[in-house]
């Protein structure tokens, strides 16, 4: 909510006190951020108890219209595309007091309301009650640290996330587990410090027990023996390396099993967050999400994210620790050859650093194209009846191939900067041994290092290049898995836009009495598809919505079961406001009959009782059999127990719709909402399912949204919308009654309609 | 259309192989029986239909029926209804995508030829499971965990 008075700058408030008479009181105070010529500026809207002012800020001192109320004969706001005006109308002609865009839209649109109510009763002071004052609107929300603008409701900044934190919030999935990670964690350090030891065998090998033997005997021509002590030797060395490669293998073993474990319940921790946390999310969520994109975040970029807290994050922490151990071991042996050795490493880090900056873009494209892709198909598999009758299958095949092409380029782009950094970094490295060869060589020459050093030497110079090496992969692993869970998060951070308050009560049993006031609401900030509608309907009435497409009928429905929540006005259920109601016990009491009912995969018992699990088999008969469903159910084969299909697709279309009555009326609920539930029926169907409707609606609160006007005929009262308001409300008869009237405009236009089809 | 009252019937056979009922003092030949959760729940929710097949009603608990009517009731839901239990499998097999299995059932052995076991085997309750050949044949697996592992691997449960 914000109030009408929006703050103005310390310039311009001189100028706005100037125009104001003494004693005038403001009402409403209101930026526009277009000239009427369309260009960006900045005007103000100044309403007061007297007069319509406008301020005009742009150039040096400002500009300033008014105009008296009085003269005021009707205001009101037009919509163009992407902007709009305030209009009012005088005595002699249109005015066009301000030009806005989109964004200020809905703000404005609350000002026509305000001016009628200003000039109806001058006491009427928008301003001064925060509530009556208060105007909706769509609220953008920045973030706190650089102010760009976020998603709707997201509460995650892309561009200030930060890595650290990700990375951190990444690990914590680790934490039920920590002793089974901290186990993994310990084997892999032992199987690296064991790895760490034949260098040095090797080394006692040559020195100690090979290189003595060839010196003292000189160039000596066929077999000779050798001297029993040293053979002693080498079979202990020989048993050493035997133990150190076998306690890796058992080792190895053990740490994949524990590591596998952990990420097998990892990726089932997040999964089944992700998934329980996307039932909560509004349907708002869903409209703005597409499904291929959702079932991406739940199943392969779980997976990615297992892998790197898993073996990833382990594997960098290893290749991290052999990496100083190494070269420790290095500078201990020989402090001058290490430096030596070590000279490329710096170039490797800078080279690494670079690719990892632009390898995490490329990695953003190639998430983004993956998406667009399951987003085709998500789309066009479901729709493949659509796809054929059209006859569009190779433009279907075409735009595939447009993204898949887009997909290649983006991966070979990628191919390309490994293609490029893997073998540079390889050839850095491996300066490092060549370097050793030379400078070490002439040592052993000059006798100031032995062979078996050498020889140790370079084995841990090559060592050296494995952690090196893991960690350019691994750098690449770390970048994907944090877009990827940076995508995660932003899921698991979106807020619902429809909560449950702390204090909201459970309903009890309602009796179904509702009431709207003054409710309006907006998908998009823009256009308001309900517009201030108010009524009471009792307990028990059944209500016909009637109108045009696009006059508010669905959304009107869809306010009373919370599917959205108004953004202005008031919803009442039994007198309580429905946002003080906890959401599922209300919806329990609500059933919900859709134009397309769609089943789930399962039988038709389970279908039936859906919002009921554990329903006794006899209640299932009686709602199926009030649905009218029970007749042909007991016709198929497996009775109740018979596979609807996918989406319910081996029932006809009729008999879906009987099965989801028989759902909606198995909760026995008190308000009933029927959303166009027959108008995609033949007539014998639908006069069965009329027929079912009539069990349905006695006792309960009914909400009948219908086309074809004849199924509301059993209405108490009809309610007639048009472009968000009630513009009629009575029975079917008081309506008619109305000359000119929007129903009785419908109802001709559907008798002419009739007469057409029997000809 | 109501519920009937197993204690107000009676059922036989009749020579001719077909089901009269006296549901109170209303007789009716020709009667059909359909099970109303013929694999959750076969023998309770029993209706029975008249030859113009209107509904005569729905008998929750046969138990309710004297030991002859249950009986003949028995006899001829085992007619209308064929669906042979799996006792146990002798020979299992996968090849390119088809499941071959030797098995045992309540009917006698049968070779059986599974295209497909995610739209062929549909799990019910009670660790049961429906089978449905190439042939479009069904047979119930009952308790499929006393199967060997490979076996259950093979049918996917």
């Amino acid at each position: 909510m914000l109030d009408l008075l929006e703050p103005i700058s310390q310039d311009l408030e001189p100028h706005l006190r100037g125009a104001m008479h003494p004693g005038e009181l403001l009402l409403a105070l209101l930026s526009a951020d277009l000239d009427l010529d369309g260009r960006f500026g900045e005007n103000w809207l100044v309403l007061t108890d007297e007069r319509i002012i406008v301020l005009h800020a742009n150039h040096g001192t400002p500009r300033i219209e008014a105009w008296p109320l009085a003269d005021v004969q009707r205001i009101h706001t037009r919509s163009y595309v992407g902007n709009g005006s305030l209009v009012i109308e005088l005595p002699d002609g249109l005015h066009e007091l301000l030009r806005f865009s989109q964004g200020s839209f809905f703000k404005f649109s609350a000002i026509p309301q305000v001016v009628e109510a200003a000039m109806l009763s001058p006491l009427a002071r928008a301003g001064e009650d925060e509530d009556e004052g208060a105007i909706p609107h769509r609220r953008v929300e920045h973030c706190d640290t650089c102010g760009r603008a976020l998603r709707v409701g997201s509460k995650v900044c892309p561009a200030c996330i930060k890595k650290r934190e990700t990375f951190w919030r990444l690990l914590s999935y680790v934490k039920p587990y920590k002793s089974v990670a901290i186990f993994g964690f310990c084997l892999t350090l032992t199987m690296t410090a064991i790895g760490m030891l034949p260098p040095q065998l090797n080394k006692h090998l040559i020195d100690d027990v090979i290189v003595p033997v060839v010196a003292a005997r000189g160039v000596v021509e066929g077999p000779v023996v050798p001297p029993a002590d040293h053979v002693v030797m080498l079979g202990w060395v020989v048993i050493g390396l035997l133990s150190i490669h076998f306690s890796r293998m058992l080792i190895n073993g053990v740490r994949s099993y524990s590591l596998g474990w952990l990420g097998q319940r990892i990726t089932y921790d997040l999964q089944t967050e992700i998934f329980s946390y996307l039932q909560l999310l509004s349907l708002s969520f869903y409209s703005r999400h597409s499904t291929g994109r959702i079932m991406t975040r739940v199943t392969s970029d779980t997976e990615r994210m297992r892998g790197f807290i898993t073996t990833g994050f382990q594997d960098m922490v290893i290749a991290i620790l052999t990496l100083i151990g190494i070269g420790a071991m290095l500078f201990w042996m020989n402090w001058q050859l290490a430096l030596l050795a070590l000279i490329p490493t710096p170039i490797m880090l800078v080279v690494t650093l670079f690719y990892r900056r632009r390898i995490h873009w490329v990695f953003h494209t190639i998430w983004r194209r993956i998406s667009a892709l399951n987003s085709q198909l998500a789309d066009t598999i479901p729709g493949v009846k659509v796809v054929k009758a059209f006859a569009q299958e190779s433009r279907e095949i075409a735009t595939f191939d447009k993204r898949n092409t887009e997909l290649r380029e983006s991966r070979m782009v990628s191919v390309r900067m490994r293609s490029y950094f893997l073998p540079a970094i390889a050839f850095i490295t491996s300066m490092g041994s060549v370097i050793l060869w030379w400078f070490g060589g002439n040592r052993v020459l000059e006798n100031t290092l032995t062979l078996g050093q050498l020889q140790a030497f370079i084995a841990y110079m090559v060592m050296f290049l494995n952690p090196v090496r893991e960690l350019s992969r691994l750098s690449d692993e770390l970048e994907s898995a944090a877009t990827t869970a940076e995508r995660v998060f932003e899921i698991l951070d979106t807020e619902p836009e429809v909560r449950d308050e702390p204090q909201a009560q459970d309903p009890g049993v309602i009796e179904g009495r509702v009431e709207f006031r003054n409710v309006s609401f907006t998908y998009d900030g823009f256009a308001r598809i309900l517009d201030r509608c108010s009524f009471v309907v009792e307990p028990g009435e059944m209500i016909g919505l009637v109108g045009p497409s696009g006059a508010g009928k669905s959304t009107l429905v869809n306010l009373i079961s919370r599917f959205f929540d108004a953004t202005d006005g008031e919803i009442l259920i039994d007198g309580v406001p429905i946002t003080a109601l906890q959401q599922k016990k209300l919806r329990a009491q609500i059933g919900v009959v859709l134009q397309e009912p769609l089943l789930f995969q399962g039988s038709v018992a389970e279908n039936i009782s859906y919002g009921r699990p554990g329903a006794a088999r006899t209640e299932i008969i009686a709602a199926a059999r009030a649905a009218n469903a029970h007749t042909f159910v007991m016709k198929l084969s497996d009775g109740y127990d018979s596979e609807v299909g996918e989406r319910g697709g081996r029932l006809s279309g009729g008999e879906r719709q009987r099965i989801s009555i028989a759902r909606a009326l198995i909760g026995n609920p008190r308000i009933l909402i029927l959303d166009e539930a027959t108008s995609s029926v033949d007539t014998q169907t639908e006069f069965e399912i009329q027929e079912a409707l009539e069990h349905l609606v006695a006792n309960r609160t009914t909400f009948a949204i219908a086309h074809r006007l004849s199924t509301l005929k059993n209405a108490d009262r009809l309610f007639v919308l048009d472009k968000g308001r009630i513009v009629e409300e009575g029975t079917h008869a008081d309506l008619l009654e109305i000359e000119a009237g929007v129903y009785r405009n419908l109802v001709n236009m559907q008798s002419e309609l009739a007469k057409v089809r029997a000809l | 259309m109501s519920d009937l009252d197993g204690t107000q019937m009676q059922i036989r056979r009749t020579d001719h192989a077909l089901l009269a009922v006296r549901i109170g003092s209303q007789d009716f030949d020709d009667v059909t029986v359909r099970r109303a959760f013929p694999l959750e729940a076969a023998n309770q929710y029993i209706g029975f239909y008249d030859t113009e097949g209107t509904e005569l009603g729905i008998l929750q608990d046969p138990g309710r029926l004297d030991a002859a009517s249950a009986a003949a009731l028995d006899e001829q839901l085992s007619l209308t209804y064929f669906l042979p239990k799996i006792t146990g499998v002798t020979h299992i097999g996968e090849e390119f995508g088809v499941v071959y299995a030797d098995v045992e059932t309540t009917s006698g052995p049968r070779h059986i030829e599974i295209r497909g076991i995610r739209s062929s085997i549909r799990v019910l309750s009670r660790n049961r499971a429906l089978v449905e050949d190439a042939e479009g044949n069904r047979y119930e697996l009952s308790d499929f965990r006393r199967l060997p592992k490979i076996t259950r691997e093979i049918l996917g449960l």
